[in-house]
C-alpha cells in the first residue's frame, strides 16, 4: 500500500489523543467532563476509521457518539447523587478490582494485536465502502443487527424503569423527600410557607 | 496537488465563513432596524464596530468555571461551522471537500453543535447559562431528529450520501417540489441550531442571554462570530438546488 506520510502522522496524533482523553475520563472529577472526554476519544477513533477508508462508520461514529454522550451526561446528572455535575466528585470506585480487570483486558488486547494473524486480502480499489456496508446491514446480516437493536432498546428501557424506581431521596411510590438538616427535622430545601398565624404546615 | 486539495479549499472555507458571517450580521442589523429596534447609524459598519469594541473589552470570569471548556466552546462551534461549510457544493466543480458521506457529516455537525452549546452554558458555572444549556439540549435533540428526516429525504432519491450526488439527482426535478416540507423544516432547523431570531431560546432575553450571559470580551466575539458563521452553511446547503437545473 502506498499512502502519504501525512496519514501516518495523523494516525499517531489521533491515537495519542484517543488514549490521553480516554485516560482523562477516569482522572477527571465530574460526570459531564468524563462524558465529553470519552466523546473526544471516540471522535479521534472515528477519524482513524476514516483514515482506514471506513468512511461511513467513521462519520457515523461522530454523530452517534455526540448524541449518546450528550444524553448520557444528562441521564447521569439526573440519576446520580450529585446533580450539578460541575462539583468535584470521585469518579472511580472498586480500585483493586478495576485495576486488575484493566490490566487483564490490556494484556488480552495487546496479545491479540501482536500475536494474531491478520488476513492479508487487499480489496479492489473501486470498492464502494458505503454501498457494501449497506448491503451487509440490510442483506444477509439483517436479522442479527435488527435483533441486537431490539435487545439493546429493551435493555435501555428496562434499566431506566428499574433505576428510576428509587429516586435520590427514597422510593418513588412512598413520596421522596429530602432528609432534614437535623435528625427527624423537616425536609431541607423546601420553600418556606408564608403564613402569618404562626406554626409551619408542611405538606408531606 | 497539495495546493488544490488542501490550501485552496481551506482558503475558500475561511473566506466564505468570514464574509458570510459579516453579511449575516449586516442582515441582522438591517432586520432589527426594519422592526423598529434601536440600531446603529450604518448597518455596514455596525458589526465591525461591535466586533472591535468586544476585542478591547475585558473577558470576565465567574466563580470556578471550567476554564478550558468555557474558552474552547466558542472556538469549537466556529470549527463546526467551518466543517459544515467544507462539504457545501458551491457549483458543480467548486466543492471544498466532496466527501462520500458528506450528508452524514452534516448530521454529525448538528449533533456535535448540541454538545458544544451545552458545554458553553454548563462550563460557565452560572445559573442562567446552565438553564440555557439544558434548554438547548432538549431542543437540540429534537432539531437533530427533524434534520435526520430531511437529510434521509434528500439522500434517498439521490441514492447517495454525497452532496454532489444529491445536487445531481435534482437535475430533473428539484427537491423543493419533490419534498415540499424539506426546505421549511431545514430552515427551521438552521435557525434553531444557531438560535437565531424567533428560535433564540438558548441565549434568549428571558435568561439574560442564556449560555452567553456571563461571557464578555474576545470570547463573546468568537461566540457571536461562530453563531453567525453557523448560519452560513445552513443557508448555503439549501441554495444548492438553484444552480442544479442550469
Amino acid at each position: 500500500m502506498d499512502y502519504p506520510i501525512g496519514v501516518d502522522i495523523a494516525f499517531l496524533l489521533l491515537a495519542t489523543l484517543a488514549v490521553v482523553s480516554g485516560w482523562r475520563v477516569f482522572a477527571t472529577d465530574s460526570m459531564v467532563r468524563a462524558s465529553f472526554f470519552l466523546l473526544v476519544s471516540f471522535i479521534a477513533v472515528g477519524v482513524i476509521m476514516i483514515l482506514l477508508a471506513a468512511e461511513y462508520l467513521g462519520v457515523a461514529m461522530f454523530f452517534m457518539m455526540a448524541v449518546e454522550m450528550m444524553v448520557m451526561a444528562i441521564f447521569m446528572v439526573m440519576f446520580m447523587m450529585n446533580p450539578a455535575g460541575l462539583n468535584p466528585m470521585m469518579m472511580v470506585h472498586q480500585h483493586k478490582f478495576s485495576i486488575a480487570a484493566g490490566i487483564a483486558i490490556f494484556v488480552v488486547l495487546a496479545a491479540v494485536a501482536l500475536l494474531a494473524e491478520f488476513p492479508d486480502s487487499p480489496l479492489p480499489a473501486d470498492i464502494d465502502p458505503v454501498r457494501s456496508l449497506g448491503n451487509e446491514l440490510l442483506g444477509d446480516s439483517m436479522l442479527i443487527f435488527e435483533s441486537a437493536g431490539i435487545v439493546l432498546l429493551t435493555t435501555m428501557i428496562g434499566v431506566v424503569v428499574l433505576s428510576s424506581h428509587r429516586g435520590r431521596y427514597g422510593a418513588a411510590e412512598e413520596g421522596s423527600m429530602p432528609p432534614g438538616l437535623v435528625p427527624g427535622g423537616d425536609p431541607a430545601g423546601m420553600p418556606e410557607e408564608e403564613d402569618e398565624g404562626g406554626g409551619h404546615h408542611h405538606c408531606h | 496537488m497539495i495546493l488544490d486539495e488542501l490550501i485552496l479549499p481551506v482558503l475558500l472555507v475561511i473566506v466564505v465563513l468570514v464574509v458570510g458571517a459579516y453579511l449575516v450580521a449586516v442582515l441582522d442589523e438591517a432586520i432589527a432596524g426594519a422592526l423598529g429596534m434601536p440600531r446603529a447609524t450604518s448597518v455596514w459598519t455596525a458589526p465591525l464596530a461591535q466586533g472591535a469594541w468586544l476585542l478591547t473589552q475585558q473577558a470576565n470570569a465567574t466563580e470556578a468555571p471550567d476554564w478550558r471548556a468555557w474558552r474552547l466552546a466558542p472556538a469549537l462551534y466556529l470549527a463546526l461551522a467551518a466543517i459544515g461549510l467544507a462539504v457545501v457544493p458551491f457549483s458543480p466543480t467548486l466543492i471544498p471537500t466532496d466527501l462520500v458521506t458528506s450528508v452524514v457529516l452534516w448530521g454529525s455537525v448538528e449533533a456535535l453543535a448540541t454538545v458544544v452549546i451545552f458545554l458553553h452554558g454548563w462550563s460557565a458555572n452560572t445559573l442562567l447559562a446552565l438553564i440555557g444549556a439544558y434548554r438547548y439540549v432538549a431542543l437540540g435533540l429534537s432539531y437533530i431528529l427533524i434534520s435526520m428526516f430531511v437529510l434521509i429525504g434528500v439522500a434517498l432519491p439521490a441514492e447517495s450520501l454525497q452532496f454532489s450526488q444529491v445536487v445531481a439527482s435534482q437535475e430533473g426535478l428539484w427537491n423543493v417540489i419533490r419534498q415540499p416540507l424539506g426546505l421549511p423544516l431545514f430552515l427551521i432547523v438552521g435557525l434553531g441550531m444557531t438560535f437565531w431570531g424567533p428560535l433564540n431560546l438558548a441565549d434568549s432575553r428571558d435568561l439574560a442571554r442564556g449560555t452567553a450571559s456571563a461571557v464578555s470580551g474576545p470570547p463573546r466575539l468568537v461566540w457571536n462570530l461562530a453563531r453567525a458563521a453557523m448560519l452560513v452553511p445552513s443557508a448555503a446547503r439549501r441554495r444548492a438546488p438553484s444552480w442544479a437545473a442550469g
